[in-house]
């Protein structure tokens, strides 16, 4: 069991230097920290009156919206690039289980996308801070002066753990979405075929949640079973959808236990994406 | 007939097989824990409620693709709006507006503006393209005014749904149905919404007297003074403390009932009786 270990330890140290190597990540790192930094430019199209909820907004949608593409895209072309270069070959055929080759792969690119979150989060929360200190220095003097109420406007108040616990449950979500890209791979013979057909199950798991619902209120009986059985086979992305209440809400905030299930909830997912992509793995001829 | 069980079918097949059992299997283990935090999330954002958006299902499947990004898209496409409104493209502006409030529900200021665009904007559009003859012309806009005010309000009433008890929101509704419907009841009912919404401005209050007044409920005019009367704070001059204690001396007087005064009722200090008490409609200007 250890040697397998460390092999897993292996292939993803080296999976995951090979991500951050790739034009493709620094490219999306740098366009998602850009967004971010700029957050304040786009700030002048906005219409509501408070900069740091549409600043959170901002950087947040960023994250998902880039961080998605990364998942899918950076999966597909680390698992198509063993193949095509022949390396799988070569590390098969040594004592390295297939089992252990995916998992190593998970583990790389989860590291990588560990990196993106935790940058982005980084800067967006010392954005946030700074631009809060300022909000909150304002705010004093005209407490001072007897112009504002006693009480710091909600929209004032960041909480920084919230936007930590957001940027777990963001993580977790590109670690589903990149092992369900692995399953597609593990049975594609393309890399444009994996990253067009995950990004279609990447939509599919953002609706769930109409899915979820509307099966009960579908005419159709077949229709209404159909639906029903998609809810059950895709996870729900939009649980996942809760940055700003985690980030901004005090006064009805997103309970502990709802936010420890969606963890168990992306854990169960990235262990069944994962034994899918062994077995699909396991009689594939490489 | 033989399987083949090393054909290309059957290898598929049995994979297609396994991954949609496994996935379904997952599915139902992993559904409490789906449940647990699916009912908080959508607790807190009640645009995901599937059962709310009733025949707009696109909306909510525009809502799952965009969440990340919706603020900052629901800007721009309201921006688009302006351009369609600088055109008169009613069509088009109205798309516009639906689809920023469907993307970012939680912007006021997009139902105030928007419903004020549908219904007060378009009907003038309509007046000045109409190429009715002249006597025609003032009927086709009061029908446009009528139409689009209703589209007003039911676009308020969805807003109403995310912003439950928001003054500007039910004033709005109150205006239209004062200025373009003139449908006193309904505009009084919206008032008194109005005036009990948190943070309502103290004309809320006056503006629901005199609608009720405008119905001759002179009674639930004179009972609703003297519950607002001692929560009016008397150093606020927009409150206008004064002009309310002229309103209930004239309609004790108008309806003769017997001055009570209590603690709480009592005339604001340095107070003189206006000198059209006994005038009502002089008083509190309301056409009877």
């Amino acid at each position: 069991m250890i040697p397998a270990l460390q092999h897993i330890g292996f292939i993803g140290r080296l999976t995951f230097l090979e991500a951050v190597r790739q034009r493709f990540f620094n490219f999306l790192v740098l366009l998602a920290l850009a967004l971010i930094g700029c957050a304040g430019f786009f700030r002048q199209f906005d219409f509501g009156p408070q900069e740091l909820a549409f600043t959170a907004n901002f950087g947040l949608g960023s994250m998902v919206f880039f961080g998605s593409i990364l998942a899918v895209v950076v999966t597909a072309q680390l698992f198509f690039s063993e193949l095509d270069n022949r390396t799988a070959l070569t590390l098969l055929a040594k004592p390295v289980q297939r089992w252990a080759f995916i998992a190593g792969k998970l583990l790389g690119v989860a590291m990588l996308m560990l990196v993106f979150v935790v940058l982005l989060t980084t800067l967006l929360g010392a954005y946030l801070w700074w631009r809060q200190g300022q909000f909150i220095a304002l705010w004093h003097l005209a407490h001072l002066a007897g112009s504002v109420d006693t009480e710091l406007p909600e929209s004032m108040r960041v909480h920084f753990d919230g936007l930590a616990i957001n940027a777990l449950l963001q993580w977790l979500k590109f670690v589903v979405l990149g092992s369900i890209t692995m399953v597609v791979a593990s049975f594609a013979n393309t890399n444009m075929y994996t990253v067009a057909v995950s990004f279609f199950i990447y939509l599919i798991c953002q609706l769930q949640y109409i899915a979820l619902e509307a099966y009960q209120t579908v005419d159709s009986a077949v229709v209404g079973s159909l639906v029903w059985v998609l809810s059950f086979i895709f996870p729900n992305f939009q649980l996942y959808s809760v940055g700003e209440m985690l980030v901004f809400t005090s006064k009805n905030p997103v309970p502990p236990g709802a936010v420890w299930a969606a963890i168990g909830y992306s854990v169960v997912y990235i262990a069944v994406f994962y034994g899918l992509a062994v077995f699909s793995f396991l009689s594939r001829e490489i | 007939m033989t399987l083949d069980r090393t054909s290309w079918w059957w290898r598929r097949g049995r994979a297609v097989v396994v991954i949609f059992t496994t996935l379904f299997a997952a599915g139902l283990v992993a559904r409490p824990l789906q449940e647990a935090a699916w009912v908080e999330v959508k607790a807190r954002q009640p645009e995901m409620n599937v059962h709310d958006l009733g025949d707009n299902i696109g909306q909510g499947m525009l809502l799952g693709v965009f969440w990340g990004f919706r603020t900052v898209l629901a800007d721009f496409i309201w921006l688009q709006g302006y351009h369609y409104w600088e055109q008169r493209d009613q069509p088009d502006l109205e798309a516009m507006i639906y689809l920023s409030t469907t993307l970012d529900p939680r912007m006021v200021s997009f139902w105030d503006n928007g419903s004020s665009e549908i219904a007060l904007d378009i009907p003038a559009w309509v007046y000045r393209n109409a190429t009715l003859p002249r006597d025609q012309q003032a009927a086709a806009y009061r029908k446009a005014r009528t139409v689009q005010a209703e589209r007003a309000l039911s676009f308020l009433d969805r807003g109403l749904a995310f912003h439950p008890g928001e003054f500007i929101l039910l004033k709005d509704q109150a205006t239209l149905y004062d200025n373009s419907l003139h449908e006193v009841a309904k505009a009084a009912e919206k008032w008194r919404e109005a005036a009990e919404a948190d943070d309502s401005p103290f004309f809320a209050g006056r503006l629901y007297v005199r609608h009720l007044l405008k119905m001759g409920k002179k009674m639930e005019a004179y009972a609703y003074l003297k519950k607002i009367y001692p929560r009016l704070p008397a150093d606020a001059p927009d409150a206008q403390k004064a002009v309310l204690w002229d309103w209930i001396v004239g309609l004790e007087h108008n309806l003769q009932v017997p001055h009570a005064e209590t603690p709480q009722l009592t005339p604001p200090p340095g107070w003189t009786p206006d000198p059209e008490i006994d005038d009502l409609a002089k008083l509190i200007d309301v056409d009877f």
